[in-house]
């Protein structure tokens, strides 16, 4: 089972919304986030210019860095949905984790001295029926949750449904994963590796 | 990234324990120093609880530690340095235990042992930083920096604890080459790492304080120990400088591989 996050940047506008709903629905602390949309771009010359919206989050990594250098079992990988969480009460602080994650999309809240990121909206979509608050609220229809070995689930279609050279993935640094696909066919713009 | 100092100091302090402890096993070996050798061991004890109590403060809570140890066989980093942690502890105990006792061979044997997990604690203080998360770490020249910092540290620290206690001069002029070879062996460890990184390093901190201070400057004392034991404390200090220097660069280089919170933080943009 790989639920994750399938996001149509060829859609994407940039809003923000799923930002928003993300600290609204899961309460975030004032200066954290669980997600994040970037600016790639522009890049080219006037007038053949192009910038793209790339939206970030946990990545939801097939081999998980986050998980194998924590120390108390914290963060680990729910075996029902193969969702990466936190268990906070697990958590002393170290924030190794944060190292350890190769896209830098975890945080630490002040507050409650836990290292905090996106669930996926577990509490939501555990059961297998809701959608996370993210994908809910895209005013695009830009961002699409399910299980990509599902292949009658709608990240599954989404992917198929795409030509290969507009499906991609954040680089990896190595054995990481990243199981979130981006879509991003080359008549919006070039996808940048980034690194 | 912010240096995290409760973790350089408690890198450089459990390091420099367990190699001074491995300096006490070396010297039994030798037949050197005898008089250093319990105080030795006595202060290795000291600097791996006092290192260990300054890993808590890098916690969200300082009891956050009992969670820790309650896991310690997970073995992630964290755990083999605590493990590691109390290897050597329980090491050092034991030879401050058997010296006291009758038998030579069992001190002698104790000290042995004292070097293996002694050399093994100056290495995992600086492995678990080896991740692909972060380009500037994922190299196996960190950990042997880490291990060249606490042998020069541990070195010196016995060197100077034989120049506190005024051992005799041949008994310098056996232990020099060790220390000497040490803080060598910290140098070459220091340019490997520099190296790896493309010696993208702040300046002073790597070519100052880590390079010329604390290593060339560590091997120019560590050589003059056997004709003048107050070099023994100059060697020290140069070796100190040198670990917090290498430790603090070793965070200050530590940008991650994609840093998107941190972009976003200030409104970055990435692709161009």
């Amino acid at each position: 089972m790989r639920n994750c996050l399938v996001i149509d940047l060829d859609r994407c506008s940039g809003c923000d919304s799923c930002i928003v709903a993300c600290k609204l629905e899961n309460n975030i602390d004032l200066g954290n986030y669980w997600n994040q949309v970037i600016a790639v771009g522009p890049t080219g010359t006037h007038p053949d210019i192009e910038q793209y919206w790339l939206p970030v989050q946990c990545q939801q990594c097939e081999n998980a860095a986050c998980v194998h250098v924590c120390p108390t079992g914290a963060s680990y990988r729910d075996e029902k949905t193969g969702v990466v969480l936190i268990d906070k009460a697990k958590c002393i602080g170290c924030q190794y984790c944060m190292m350890a994650c190769p896209y830098g999309v975890r945080s630490f809240n002040q507050k409650e001295k836990v290292v905090e990121k996106c669930t996926l909206c577990s509490h939501r979509t555990a059961d297998g029926e809701g959608v996370p608050a993210c994908v809910h609220n895209c005013c695009c229809g830009a961002r699409l949750y399910g299980d990509l070995d599902d292949p009658s689930s709608d990240v599954a279609k989404a992917v198929a449904a795409a030509s290969p050279d507009a499906v991609h993935h954040l680089p990896d640094p190595g054995s990481a994963k990243p199981a979130t696909v981006y879509l991003l066919s080359p008549k919006t713009a070039a996808w940048k590796e980034l690194v | 990234m912010a240096i995290q100092w409760p973790l350089v100091i408690f890198s450089l302090l459990a390091g420099a324990g367990g190699a001074l402890l491995a300096f006490v096993g070396l010297s039994g070996v030798l037949g050197l120093a005898k008089k250093a050798r319990v105080p030795a061991a006595v202060g290795a004890l000291v600097l791996l609880v006092v290192g260990g109590c300054a890993s808590v403060a890098h916690l969200a809570q300082p009891a956050n530690i009992m969670a820790a140890a309650a896991n310690v066989f997970s073995f992630s980093g964290i755990s083999v340095e605590l493990i590691m942690l109390g290897v050597n502890a329980i090491v050092a105990v034991a030879y401050v235990l058997t010296a006291r006792g009758e038998s030579a061979n069992a001190t002698k044997i104790v000290g042995i042992v004292g070097i293996v997990t002694g050399v093994a604690m100056t290495f995992v203080v600086g492995n678990g930083y080896v991740m692909e998360a972060q380009p500037n770490w994922n190299t196996p020249a960190l950990p042997f920096a880490y291990l060249g910092s606490g042998l020069a540290t541990g070195g010196a620290l016995f060197a100077t604890l034989m120049a506190a206690l005024k051992t005799d001069e041949a008994d310098f002029r056996g232990i020099m080459p060790w220390v000497l070879g040490a803080t060598v062996v910290q140098l070459v460890a220091f340019l490997a790492y520099g190296f790896a990184i493309g010696f993208a390093a702040d300046v002073l901190l790597y070519w100052g304080g880590a390079v010329i201070v604390g290593s060339v400057g560590a091997i120019a004392c560590a050589a003059f120990i056997a004709k003048a034991s107050t070099m023994a404390y100059a060697t020290l200090v140069c070796a100190v400088v040198g670990g917090i220097c290498l430790r603090a660069l070793m965070w200050l280089v530590g940008t991650g591989f994609l840093d998107a919170f941190g972009t976003a933080a200030v409104r970055g943009v990435w692709g161009v």
